[in-house]
């Protein structure tokens, strides 16, 4: 019969499990010469500096057009716009016409502000004569 | 170098709004002056529409007074007349606003002329203002007649300065047209560097001349008229420009026709 330490139970050994001589070997540190790439971030700062101006040109177009209020109309009922094959209305004819149509509004002959009709010569009594 | 993009990109974010409002500031200064004239145009109808009913009414009242020549029909004339006055007064003061903010909003008149041209109608709403104001206090028969008088002396001045801005109005409007004309004759021009070659190149070449013959003749017509209006102004005298501004009107109205022509055949 074996000796007992008071503290241990029945089915454990006497000798402690590290001093039984099987020890394990610790793992050696992998040492590597190479220094490791840091990987660079200008493609992403070249695609971050893309979606930023894509953003700005965004914020500024919008604000245009919704100031200008602008609704794209197909004047199709005179049939001025030319369409071009691909169904496209000519810009440069649109240009053109759009200049014309304000021309029509610039007749020289209608005035815009005419003179009020008013009496100018409005009084109660006769002017003295001078 | 990352720094410097990072900056960079904080940069552009915050300058963005900066931008897009500098656009919209250009843009909203010409709207809001158009419906300031909208609602300057409304309250001069208003005020056009009320005058005519004071002066139909004075009228009615100083018929009555001629013909009882009554203290009360004199009291009811001289009450009614002072509303009319104040209400001319009132219209003519709302005209000239109404003719000041038209010539903000103008694009093609000469520097020059707009600046003599809104100093004087600035002058001369204060002129009305005054008038306004006497006529306001003037209760009883010799203050009414007084403010009468006082008027004839603004009478000319302001149908003169009517004459003078609706000329400059008219020019103005043809002068815009005809300066954005010229780009489109540029980018008509089949001579003009990266225009596409076509088949029809020297059939072009005369079609865009007579084009820009026509321009010239516009362009000299409106030379004519710009030294009308100073000349005219100088010596006081009216402006009538019907003629020289027909041929503009006329001249540039053949110039569209061309132009499209020319774009249609290309």
């Amino acid at each position: 019969m074996q000796n007992l330490d008071s503290n241990q139970t029945q089915f454990a050994e006497i000798t402690p499990v590290f001093e039984s001589g099987s020890s394990s070997v610790p793992p050696k540190k992998i040492q590597n010469d190479e220094p490791v790439k840091k990987k660079s971030n200008l493609p992403l700062l070249v695609g971050a500096l893309a979606l930023v101006l894509a953003f700005v040109f965004l914020i500024i177009l919008i604000s245009v057009k919704l100031v200008m209020n602008t609704s794209p109309e197909n004047k199709t009922d005179d049939g001025r716009i030319v369409e071009q094959n691909n169904g496209q209305v000519d810009p440069l004819l649109d240009e053109i016409y759009d200049l014309d149509d304000q021309l029509q509004s610039s007749d020289p002959t209608i005035d815009e502000i005419p003179f009020p009709p008013v009496d100018m010569t409005l009084r109660l009594d006769a002017p003295k004569k001078k | 170098m990352k720094k410097t993009i990072v900056a960079f990109l904080f940069f552009l974010l915050m300058i963005s709004p900066v931008l897009a409002q500098a656009q919209v500031d250009l843009i909203s200064e010409k709207k809001s002056i158009i419906e300031e004239i909208a609602e300057v145009d409304r309250t001069y109808k208003g005020q056009l529409a009320e005058y005519r009913q004071a002066a139909d009414q004075f009228n009615i009242a100083k018929g009555q007074f001629t013909k009882l020549n009554t203290l009360a029909s004199l009291e009811v004339a001289v009450q009614d007349g002072r509303k009319a006055l104040l209400l001319r007064d009132r219209v003519l003061l709302t005209y000239l606003k109404l003719i000041e903010l038209k010539l903000l909003e103008s694009d093609g008149i000469n520097l020059e002329e707009k600046t003599i041209a809104l100093d004087m109608t600035k002058d001369l709403q204060q002129d009305f203002q005054a008038h306004l104001d006497l006529t306001n206090n003037a209760i009883d028969r010799v203050a009414v007649n007084q403010v009468a008088d006082d008027f004839e002396i603004l009478a000319p001045k302001i149908t003169s300065l009517s004459n003078y801005v609706s000329t400059l109005l008219r020019i103005g409007k043809l002068q815009t047209i005809y300066d954005h004309s010229i780009s489109l004759v540029e980018k008509t021009n089949p001579n003009a560097a990266g225009a596409e070659p076509s088949l029809k190149q020297n059939e072009m070449i005369r079609a865009h001349t007579e084009v820009v013959n026509l321009m010239e003749k516009i362009y000299t017509n409106l030379r004519y008229g710009w030294d009308e209006i100073r000349v005219a102004r100088e010596k006081e005298k009216p402006i009538d420009l019907a003629k020289s501004n027909a041929s503009v009107f006329a001249d540039l109205s053949q110039t569209m026709l061309f132009l499209a022509e020319i774009v249609s055949k290309r």
